[in-house]
């Protein structure tokens, strides 16, 4: 039995419900809903995010749904790493900032947690070793500190600048 | 089997219209920021990659902006990196009880020869109490010392009174070089071999 999506911009998606069911929001509903064969509306998503999301999907549907008792265990572990990444992923995330920001955005919402880890690590991986100045260029972020706060910061951060 | 499909139909049109509802929030809110930022995303968000950041990454985002300020300072977020940075003081088993040989360890390793009268407060040697009881011991020791050979300083006769009683027949100027007058010093901890020769001198 197909699922339809229906993304904000009203353009539509026929899905597997095993592809479906990787959303736990979808899964979710679809449990409580049954199976309708109406188009089930995500105005949160864009189209073009929602495509990107049901590749994403489509290429796990294999996997195995991580238990809530193992998700607490890999917090709790220390081997938390942004780093182990598998290869077709990071292809799979090589999009541009905004887009980027939008799949989190949407993994969020669709509480497909891989693929908001998967974002998150992204992020993680982007800012790893940059400058405060590189990090703000990259993300486009103002600068809200007062000069006093900067040279508090700075001096703060003097022992660390010498090392 | 007509009643399910109402009801499920009816389920689908309450999280449709609810999900419609957001929709036209969205729409409004769209009008004053289009695209997706950075900063435009929930904080949550920005709390949960920052638990993919390593700390190092974490101090300088520290100096970004506030808002990454706030998210990178977490102390929750910190404890996981102080502990990681610092097992080997944290975990140490120094911490759980003192890795010194008690006083029966060195009897039977024959470092000691006895052991204590009362067993009950064996600890480990130099224990901080115990160094404690022995120093305040020691000063008690000194104190009580000191008072008791003042006293007897005080009560030994003069030379004129050792003359007068004929026991010495010297002029009081040798009298003096045999047996000077001995000041009892107020510290009581000084060395009466090393400052003897230097009284007598004074006093000659």
């Amino acid at each position: 039995m197909p699922v339809v999506l229906q993304a904000s911009d009203n353009q539509q998606f026929t899905i597997e419900k095993a592809v479906a069911e990787r959303s736990m929001l979808l899964k979710n509903m679809l449990e409580d809903v049954g199976e309708a064969g109406e188009p089930i509306p995500l105005p949160n998503v864009a189209g073009s995010i929602l495509k990107k999301v049901i590749e994403y999907c489509e290429h796990h549907k294999e996997d195995p749904v991580p238990s809530a008792e193992e998700d607490k265990d890999a917090f709790e572990s220390s081997r938390r790493k942004a780093d182990d990444i598998d290869e077709w992923d990071a292809q799979f995330i090589k999009v541009g900032n905004e887009e980027l920001f939008e799949i989190i955005l949407a993994a969020n919402y669709l509480d497909i947690k891989p693929l908001l880890d998967l974002g998150c690590k992204t992020v993680a991986n982007m800012i790893k070793g940059k400058t405060p100045e590189q990090i703000r260029e990259m993300f486009n972020i103002e600068n809200d500190f007062t000069p006093e706060e900067e040279d508090q910061i700075r001096r703060e951060n003097e022992w660390a600048a010498d090392a | 089997m007509a009643s399910g499909g109402e009801e499920t139909t009816q389920a689908l049109k309450r999280y449709r219209s609810a999900s419609m509802e957001e929709l036209g929030e969205k729409k409004e809110s769209e009008n004053e920021l289009t695209e997706v930022t950075a900063m435009n995303i929930p904080e949550e968000l920005w709390a949960y990659i920052m638990t993919f950041v390593e700390d190092t990454d974490l101090r300088t985002l520290c100096r970004v902006n506030h808002l990454l300020r706030r998210q990178a300072s977490d102390k929750i977020l910190w404890r996981r990196y102080i502990v990681l940075r610092n097992r080997h003081r944290v975990s140490s088993r120094l911490f759980v009880y003192p890795q010194r040989p008690t006083r029966k360890d060195l009897v039977e390793w024959n470092i000691l020869r006895t052991m204590p009268f009362r067993q009950d407060d064996v600890g480990y040697i130099n224990n901080p109490i115990r160094v404690a009881h022995w120093t305040a011991r020691e000063v008690l020791r000194k104190c009580i010392l000191f008072t008791t050979l003042r006293r007897g300083l005080e009560e030994r006769p003069s030379v004129q009174s050792l003359e007068s009683m004929k026991v010495l027949r010297t002029d009081p100027y040798t009298a003096l070089i045999l047996c000077p007058s001995i000041k009892p010093k107020v510290r009581f901890f000084e060395d009466l071999c090393v400052n003897g020769a230097a009284v007598v001198a004074e006093e000659a």
